[in-house]
């Protein structure tokens, strides 16, 4: 019996160590793990390379009385009726491509959200560059769409302002202020009271790429588009679990074959 | 005559070296209760959680609270011409546990004299909560720190 009992013991002695040994090497390998990133995806590598699956039409009539998921005209200067971009849309294929292109942030494999809850674009780890780019042209203009009519002279002056001296202006309805929203990225410090479209889309550029920078960006987000903590009220989780109405015109991108 | 210029001089050069004591006591405040913060009360659908902290390691750029309160920079206080032809002027008051931001825009062209405003924009720190308001609109917001 005692025999048994110091062979328990010693056997405990023994593999306590080991097991704690065990869970500080598994540890050790999660963290390297966690280093490293995210898997390749083959998939994404083939298609990555391949070329554009086509030019993709703004829709610019509702479908029904109640549709209200389309684009006015003014927002062909994204894209344009043929399919190709606006002087708009090519400003932020330039902006993508100065951030590395397949390599930028905005062409990653893995953007949470869009093949994942809410499924913004289901099919996007099979999207060639040039058709993850064309989301993102599609993407910003669904905003501009919704938050000023792709109007470049939008001011939003209403009662409920609470800072009328920094009213929501343009076509992304940023900071009127410069001071106000200079710290949200090296292209946001156009003038006070600035309304130039390029200016507004290299700024909201800027922002965005903060999003997608997750816990690492300026806004500590969940690294999604939509929903979650950003500058635009209507991309955050309060308003929408899914986006709201610039959810529903992104998920329009035939492509990404999403539901609407 | 003389001894009213040096004691104009004087009180001067004391009320500077106080507010700037009051503004070096208020950045250390922000840094110390910097963090998540919860909506407690809001009068606005603008007020929502959020961080507090400084947007950059230079404290002079300024702090925000969450995604739409943001005070600074401390820095860079020309008045501005705007891109419409008005002018906009930031000016800071700080106190110990406070900051006032003012910010004028005046002298626009007689077609923009509208859009001329101010607006007085208040962040005040108590224990572990923060309110901050702007006293033109009645623009009201109180956070508690989350844990």
């Amino acid at each position: 019996m005692m025999k048994l009992l110091f062979l328990l013991v010693i056997t405990g002695v023994v593999l306590m160590p080991s097991a704690h040994a065990e869970q500080k090497t598994i540890g050790h390998l999660n963290e390297l793990v966690r280093q490293v990133g995210t898997p390749p995806c083959a998939a994404c590598e083939a298609n990555k390379g391949s070329k554009s699956s086509g030019r993709y039409k703004i829709p610019m009539t509702p479908r029904s009385k109640n549709d209200a998921t389309y684009f006015n005209k003014d927002c062909t200067k994204f894209i344009k009726e043929d399919g190709t971009y606006g002087v708009w849309g090519e400003e932020i294929e330039t902006y993508i491509n100065k951030k590395g292109r397949e390599d930028s942030r905005f062409l990653g494999d893995h953007i949470p959200g869009m093949s994942s809850a809410p499924f913004t674009c289901p099919n996007w780890k099979k999207l060639s560059a040039d058709d993850r780019i064309n989301f993102w042209v599609w993407m910003i203009a669904s905003m501009a769409m919704v938050e000023s009519t792709c109007d470049v002279k939008a001011l939003n002056v209403g009662s409920g302002i609470p800072d009328r001296t920094d009213p929501p202006r343009g076509l992304m309805q940023l900071n009127s202020l410069k001071s106000g929203r200079s710290w949200r990225g090296p292209n946001c410090k156009f003038a006070t009271n600035g309304m130039g479209a390029i200016d507004q889309i290299r700024c909201s550029m800027d922002i965005m790429e903060q999003v997608l920078k997750g816990k690492t960006g300026h806004y500590k987000s969940n690294g999604m588009i939509f929903p979650t903590n950003t500058y635009w009220e209507k991309l955050r989780p309060r308003h929408s679990s899914n986006g709201g109405p610039i959810g529903k015109l992104a998920r329009r991108f035939p492509p990404c074959g999403a539901k609407e | 005559m003389i001894k009213r210029l040096i004691l104009m001089i004087t009180l001067l050069i004391g009320s500077s070296s106080f507010a700037n004591e009051n503004k070096d006591q208020f950045l250390k405040l922000i840094k110390n209760k910097s963090g998540e913060y919860k909506l407690e009360k809001k009068s606005h659908a603008k007020c929502s959680d959020g961080e507090l902290t400084f947007v950059d390691e230079n404290q002079e750029k300024g702090f925000r609270l969450g995604q739409n309160i943001f005070i600074g920079p401390f820095d860079d206080l020309e008045i501005e011409k705007t891109e419409d032809g008005c002018k906009v002027e930031r000016t800071y008051s700080f106190q110990k546990n406070a900051v006032i931001e003012t910010v004028k825009i005046f002298s626009c062209p007689d077609s923009l004299k509208k859009n001329e405003a101010q607006s007085t924009k208040t962040l005040s720190v108590s224990g572990d909560t923060v309110s901050f308001e702007i006293k033109e609109t009645q623009f009201v917001c109180h956070f508690s720190r989350g844990k």
